[in-house]
């Protein structure tokens, strides 16, 4: 047996929340011949507590679990030697260079380090870092540094590597990467395998075992290639000509989580198409029925290959409670001409090194715009300039009309801000982060309560109203930072890879407020390192090392030889050539 | 016009709620506020004095006259003065102070009654305790030598000359320099580390309401600490309050708000917590040393001198002497509260200036 798992008993203790349960009578058995098992599901189902457990970082507190046949214990040194264990944090130390990091953690596994150099510099060889070995690990993008953990578990050719979200918040790239290592790593080492979990389905699916767990429950488990048929005959793709195709914001509230008996469970775009996913034993007909009745347009419905998110969608949605929804439909979409962002060749320099490189682009009323670009391309820079959180070295931005740099506040006042890491007060319960926010933006005292009252209960906030911020589940601190910043109806709405860590549908419903938003009128500027997430945007842009290197509609820019390509595909290609050719002009 | 001053006072108290939360919200952290400084106060009150209690000495006596005698009968009655030994040569004396039996050694030569010469030997090792002890010698042998004009010492302000006295009082400003130092200190750059700056950057708040609802949440804890030390001194220790409690209380809202803007400047400096720390644990330590409050400033070279001049913790401990201890309203020593005032808008221009130019790094 790989892992076995018996009446598994563990909680947490809180402050506020007493000790709260993450798993009571759970079991779970998986045989020897797997190599490559994921773990998925929500925040807060558990997946980290069960990595831990099977390193014996956390103790159970009734149960057994077996790792191969020995008990985690961190004392034992054969258990110790045969796991490698990658944190979400990492866990290295940030102050070291990247080769005494690898060094120290190949000691302490019992790597003799004199003999052993060589093959760690092999090993930075082969994830392309050998130059980077001396630079402090803290100087390093998000993407090298990931890479650099995952390398520092490697090193010491464990049995077992375990990895907790190896790729959150990394580009597409070096998600490509980091993969393509642990799949080399495990296809060498006969007796090796890699447990992960992961938020990406498309990582998920590349695995021979899937885990999909809810509040400390197996939901649904299986071989990846088994899972997918469970859900057979319920996902469709719709597809409109060129002319007749609906805006996204139409058409996305015909789901169930918006009509309590539409047949449909997910809606999105993809492709340039809609993807659907439907209600089990729902006749193409009957589909076909609801279709006409709320889209006067043409279309065809045509069966479509399912994906594991696919699976994951349907089954998550089992326990949706429907709530019946404030927003009404709103079924003609207007664009608007408007201009509010206004980006007007914007460089900036941090010393010598020049972090944007002359920017120009608009955003325009209600538009969903989209920054995307691999770790360290000038994304986060060009933000922050935007939200006046950096002053730009040349250039100029308006906000609403509102020079950014002379009238910060006037521009502020209409901008709405959630960043990439949870940036409340971790102190303040969930109240009192709202009415410092609500003051903080002028609201007189009627107008604060309206506001408030409104907003938890759009966010279902109610249950968490005076829990610290910080004890928080993840969910619904992204909930209650998305919140905050709407709280004074901004005008535009800054999301800086907000959805980081979300799953599927928590990433589903974010995005299903984000398009309300903009139905209403207010323009929403993202950064994400979910491709399919850009799907959304009217327009978005893609940037490297500071340069805008492409910039249109989601048609417009991943068309390959006349066929709509997936912007992942058409984001790594373009990167990829982009780099080719600079370093080429370069070496010329 | 109005809803400009009205939205403007809803954030600063935004701000300012917002800051006591995260201050006052732990039960221990609000115990880390108030249960040091008052132990603290004790540990002052009681141990800090330059007094000495107990004086032992060893004695080395050649001449057997009647004035040695009656010398000698009166430094043994004394009660501080404690004899623990008699020596017979030189040898015996300086070696009882190298032991450090005896803090001094009285050597009274042969012909003393005629010569009236007498050598006092002390252990300079701990100068303090030395100068102390010498003094006290002194003092019983000039009493012994002028019989008809004796000298007689009165402490104005400070009646028994108690040095706990001054120390105690001073330190009801010196504790709340560690308080507010350290609160503002740490403020923003707790901030920066939990990512919540970038968040109240990209309220419309302009730069001096940061600063206000930044400022009062540490001045008005260190007050309220500085005034529980305050009925400790009044009450436990004894030490009456001869001025006015409304000039007391403006003193030191006054200081607490000239040393808060050093402690923000600090802070906007400072990338993470623990340099923001150990800054400004640094810089009390040298506000508190060049303040006078433990050394005398008179003591200090010219130039030093000046260096001291800039310190708001001279004025403010200056200034609390007068009104606690002498009696003086905030009216009469006005030459110590203008100076305390312009160091205090300069701190704050410091910490705006530095708030709004930090913000690219």
């Amino acid at each position: 047996m790989l892992i076995d798992i018996k009446d598994l008993e563990f909680s947490y203790k809180t402050k506020d929340r007493g000790n709260i349960c993450v798993f009571k009578n759970f079991s779970f058995c998986l045989e020897n011949s797997y190599k490559k098992i994921c773990l998925t599901g929500p925040d807060g189902a558990g997946k980290s507590t069960l990595l831990k457990l099977l390193t014996g970082v956390l103790k159970p507190a009734k149960g057994s679990i077996k790792l191969r046949g020995l008990t985690p214990n961190t004392n034992d040194r054969h258990f110790i030697e045969s796991i490698s264990y990658m944190s979400q944090t990492l866990g290295l130390y940030k102050e070291l260079s990247v080769i005494d990091n690898l060094k120290i953690f190949a000691a302490l596994k019992g790597l003799d380090i004199k003999d052993s150099t060589e093959y760690l510099y092999s090993l930075l060889k082969k994830v392309d870092l050998l130059q980077f070995k001396d630079r402090q690990f803290d100087d390093l993008s998000g993407g090298m540094k990931q890479k650099i953990a995952l390398l520092c578990a490697i090193a010491s050719k464990p049995e077992i590597l375990i990895l907790d979200e190896p790729t959150v918040g990394v580009d597409p790239l070096s998600r490509k990467e980091i993969f393509s290592l642990i799949d080399e790593y495990i296809g060498t080492n006969e007796k090796s395998c890699c447990i992960f979990s992961s938020a990406y389905l498309d990582e998920a699916a590349t695995s021979d075992f899937a885990l999909i767990l809810e509040d400390g429950q197996v939901i649904l488990k299986g071989e990846t290639t088994d899972l997918c048929s469970k859900v057979v005959n319920q996902t469709y793709t719709l597809e409109f000509s060129k002319n007749e195709k609906p805006d996204i914001r139409d058409i996305f509230s015909l789901t169930s989580r918006y009509i309590k008996n539409s047949p449909i469970i997910d809606l999105n775009p993809r492709l340039g198409q809609i993807n659907l996913t439907v209600k089990e034993n729902t006749h193409k007909e009957d589909l076909i029925d609801f279709l006409h009745e709320n889209i006067k347009k043409d279309f065809i419905l045509k069966k479509r290959e399912c994906s594991l998110e696919d699976v994951y969608i349907c089954y998550g949605m089992k326990n949706h409670v429907f709530v019946e929804p404030d927003f009404i439909k709103n079924m003609n979409f207007q664009k608007s001409d408007d201009i509010v962002v206004q980006v007007k060749d914007i460089k900036k320099k941090f010393g010598n090194f020049v972090a944007v490189e002359k920017s120009s682009f608009n955003v325009k009323k209600g538009e969903i715009f989209g920054l995307l670009g691999p770790n360290g391309a000038g994304k986060t820079t060009t933000f922050r300039m935007i939200c006046g959180l950096l002053t730009q070295t040349e250039g100029e931005i308006l906000v609403n009309g509102f020079d950014l740099s002379k009238a910060k506040n006037d521009a502020r006042k209409t901008i709405g801000y959630v960043s990439q890491k949870f940036s409340l007060y971790q102190n303040l319960s969930t109240k009192e982060n709202l009415v410092y926010f609500a003051r903080s933006y002028g609201l007189k005292r009627d107008v604060q309560k309206k506001r408030i009252e409104k907003i938890v209960k759009d966010f279902s906030l109610e249950k968490f109203l005076n829990t610290k911020s910080g004890e928080l589940p993840f969910g619904v601190q992204r909930q209650l930072s998305m919140a905050c910043a709407l709280l004074h109806h901004p005008k535009i709405l800054f999301l800086d890879e907000a959805t980081s860590g979300a799953d599927p549908l928590a990433r589903r419903k974010f995005f299903d407020k984000v398009l309300e938003l903009s139905s209403y009128g207010t323009s929403v500027i993202v950064t994400t390192h979910f491709m399919e997430e850009a799907e959304y945007c009217d327009n978005f842009l893609i940037q490297d090392r500071g340069k805008i290197l492409i910039l249109g509609t989601p048609d417009e820019t991943c068309t390959k030889n006349g066929k709509r390509i997936s912007v992942k595909q058409a984001f790594v290609e373009l990167i990829e050539h982009n780099r080719d050719k600079e370093d080429e002009n370069e070496q010329a | 016009m109005k809803a400009v001053i009205e939205e403007s006072i809803l954030r600063i108290y935004a701000l300012i709620v917002k800051e006591f939360l995260t201050i006052l919200k732990d039960k221990s952290s609000r115990v880390i506020l108030f249960a040091p400084i008052i132990v603290q106060c004790f540990i002052f009150g009681y141990g800090a004095s330059y007094h000495l209690e107990h004086v032992p000495y060893a004695l080395y006596c050649q001449d057997n006259s009647k004035e040695a005698f009656s010398l000698l009968m009166k430094i043994k009655h004394t009660p501080k003065f404690e004899q623990i030994a008699v020596c017979d040569d030189m040898h015996c004396l300086t070696d009882k102070i190298d032991s450090q039996e005896a803090l001094l050694g009285i050597y009274i030569p042969e012909n003393f009654s005629k010569t009236k010469n007498i050598d006092i030997l002390t252990d300079a090792r701990n100068t303090a305790s030395a100068n102390t002890a010498a003094s006290y010698v002194t003092q019983i042998i000039d009493e012994n030598n002028s019989k008809n004009s004796i000298l007689n010492f009165r402490y104005l302000f400070n009646p028994n000359n108690y040095t706990r006295y001054t120390i105690l009082i001073g330190m009801c400003l010196g504790l709340s320099v560690i308080q507010v130092l350290l609160l503002s200190a740490l403020s923003v750059c707790r901030e920066k580390e939990d990512g919540t700056y970038d968040m109240m950057l990209m309220t419309p708040s302009k730069t001096y309401e940061l600063l206000l609802g930044k400022a009062i949440a540490p001045v008005a804890i260190a007050t309220v600490q500085s005034i529980i030390l305050i009925l400790i001194c009044n009450f436990y220790f004894a030490i009456e309050i001869k001025g006015d409690v409304f000039s007391l209380l403006c003193l030191i809202v006054l200081f607490d708000l000239a040393i808060v803007g050093l402690g923000l400047a600090i802070s906007t400096l400072c990338k993470t917590t623990m340099q923001a720390l150990i800054s400004g644990f640094s810089c009390c330590l040298v506000l508190i040393l060049t303040s006078g409050l433990l050394t005398s400033i008179d003591g200090m070279p010219d130039w030093f001198r000046i260096i001291a001049k800039m310190n708001p913790v001279h004025y403010g401990i200056y200034a609390i002497w007068n009104i606690y201890l002498e009696g003086k309203s905030i009216f009469d020593i006005l030459d110590l509260l203008i100076p305390l005032a312009v160091l205090g808008v300069i701190t704050f221009s410091i910490a705006a200036y530095l708030f709004r130019h930090r913000i690219d790094n």
